[in-house]
């Protein structure tokens, strides 16, 4: 086989000029596309990991049968039943406003989602009940909400 | 002395001048006599005022979570006419929306959107959509409470939407919370952004209407005249008449009606009232009556679907000749929006 054979491109049919022309298009199209790329990842934002994710609430004794209080900082109502504590997320679960706690009923000033006194939607566009968020007890006896983590609607949290 | 400071200039800067005068004496149809057909030239003076009214206000705003709110505090009550020019600014906003929407109805019962000027119409709905943006994001940087929940809510809005929302909504607020991050990136869009968009667009759009001409359109009383007048001198007084009524307008309105300040933003607490700006009334009622993902993907299929319209009818047209179906689709969605508007201007909740 001569070497004419084996080479594909003839070598007529591309010019030196056709080739730098084709290759500078490429080069500057790429390197146009990988600055592009590179300027979408500038506005993007880091995530703090470091914003704490749990808070205190106090030992069980503040909680009598019967409480409620409102951590408003948080966004957060932590009631006590007669068979333990929950927390609840007062953020409501359709577009993130703060719903307002009212007797047996948290309402939504938004787009006027009702919730019932556990969460669930009574009326409304919020596609979920209201969050419930995880209680546990630290080794001195205080008890803490992680509002990073929801437990299923009605775990309530029993103390001894 | 005139003549001899021209000539000096005209040496160094060649400009035709009878090629100008020939340029901008072209020709338009008689109908552009009547003010209807004058509407989209007042957004395009808005803009201006707009342009103008935004720069002096950024002398003083500070896009920064702890001061935006003292900032434009400090505009309205101590800086001389600051008070006046946020007014101006915000009627001119009010009064651009308005006229873009009018204008946005002339062409399309007109059907001046059909072949050739499908781009020109596709350049005005994202014209129409900029100067959406442009409202929602002014009225966020005032950070007033409303400006923070509206904010909060068009944020998680984005995040509704299928696929893409979790990055978009970490593009537009700079985070997973409204805070700092989030006032630098509307105030970049606001007056960055968004208006070299609209200036771009605006290029276009005109660009495109004197290509194709303004579609010819016969009133019965004009009937075969095809009457004509030059744009300039004639059509562009017509324009400046506009113009000059708009600006009294827009003083008047600003010192009758001086844009106010709300309460200043709280994170913590949702106000009970709660409402948009009268332009989102028809999203905002949406949203309260049907389902989150729903409302999303039917409010962008319907900009989808106004945005490639022009295509859309001539389909429909292309099976069945000279229908007029498209007038009736129009009025439909125009009076659906109308009437989720006032639904929810009435409304309490
Ligand atoms: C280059 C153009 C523009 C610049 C530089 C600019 C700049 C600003 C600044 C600094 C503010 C905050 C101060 C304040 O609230 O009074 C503001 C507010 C605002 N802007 Fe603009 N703007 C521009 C164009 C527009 C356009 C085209 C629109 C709407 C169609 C618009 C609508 C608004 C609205 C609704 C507010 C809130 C007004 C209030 O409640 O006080 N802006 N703008
Ligand atoms: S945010 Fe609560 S109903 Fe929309």
């Amino acid at each position: 086989m001569s070497e004419e054979e084996h080479c594909k491109i003839k070598p007529e049919e591309v010019t030196r000029r056709d080739f730098l022309k084709t290759a500078t298009m490429w080069t500057a199209a790429s390197s146009l596309g990988l600055a592009l790329l590179g300027s979408l990842k500038f506005p993007k934002p880091a995530l703090f990991p470091d914003i704490p994710k749990t808070f205190k609430i106090g030992k069980a004794s503040d909680f009598p049968v019967g409480t409620e209080k409102v951590f408003k900082e948080k966004s957060v109502v932590v009631q006590s039943h007669r068979d333990g504590l929950c927390a609840i997320s007062l953020i409501c679960t359709h577009l993130g406003c703060i719903v307002k706690a009212e007797r047996k009923k948290f309402d939504c000033p938004c787009h006027g989602t009702k919730f019932d006194d556990e969460g669930r939607v009574v009326y409304g566009p919020a596609p979920k009940p209201l969050e419930w968020l995880k209680i546990s007890q630290l080794p001195d006896g205080k008890l803490e909400v992680n509002i990073a983590k929801s437990v299923p609607l009605g775990t309530k949290f029993l103390f001894s | 002395m005139f003549d001899k400071l021209t000539k000096w200039v005209l040496e160094r800067a060649p400009v035709n001048t009878e090629e100008l005068k020939h340029l901008s004496a072209e020709p338009v149809p008689n109908h552009l006599k009547r003010w209807w057909w004058c509407l989209g030239g007042t957004p395009a003076y808005l803009f201006i005022v707009q342009v103008v009214t935004g720069i002096l206000l950024a002398f003083y705003y500070v896009p920064s979570f702890d001061h935006a709110y003292d900032s434009v505090r400090y505009i309205t009550e101590e800086v001389p006419f600051g008070w006046w020019l946020r007014s101006v600014h915000k009627w001119s906003s009010i009064f651009m929306i308005m006229s873009v929407v009018l204008h946005t109805l002339r062409v399309f019962f007109t059907g001046a959107y059909r072949a050739p000027r499908e781009f020109t119409w596709m350049t005005g709905t994202l014209l129409l959509g900029v100067t959406l943006m442009l409202g929602f994001t002014g009225y966020s940087l005032v950070f007033e409470q409303l400006s923070y929940w509206g904010a909060t809510v068009a944020g998680n809005m984005a995040q509704a939407v299928p696929v893409v929302g979790e990055l978009m909504a970490r593009m537009l607020i700079g985070g997973e919370k409204i805070a700092n991050n989030t006032l630098t990136r509307f105030y970049v869009l606001h007056a960055g952004v968004l208006p070299v968009a609209m200036v771009v667009l605006i290029f276009l759009h005109i660009v495109l209407i004197r290509v194709h001409g303004v579609s010819q359109f016969e009133f019965r009383d004009e009937k075969g005249t095809g009457k004509t007048f030059p744009f300039y001198p004639d059509h562009f007084y017509t324009e400046l008449i506009m113009g000059v009524s708009l600006t009294i307008l827009l003083t008047c309105f600003a010192i009758i009606f001086p844009a106010e300040l709300g309460e200043r933003a709280n994170p913590l607490v949702t106000p009970a009232h709660i409402k948009p700006e009268w332009y989102f009334f028809f999203t905002f009622r949406w949203l309260k009556i049907t389902g989150l993902t729903f409302a999303i993907i039917s409010t962008g299929f319907f900009f989808f679907l106004m945005f490639i319209w022009p295509f859309i009818d001539a389909l429909i047209r292309k099976f069945k000749p000279k229908s007029e179906i498209s007038v009736w689709i129009g009025a439909f969605a125009f009076i659906g929006i109308l009437i989720l508007t006032i639904w929810e201007a009435v409304a309490e909740h």
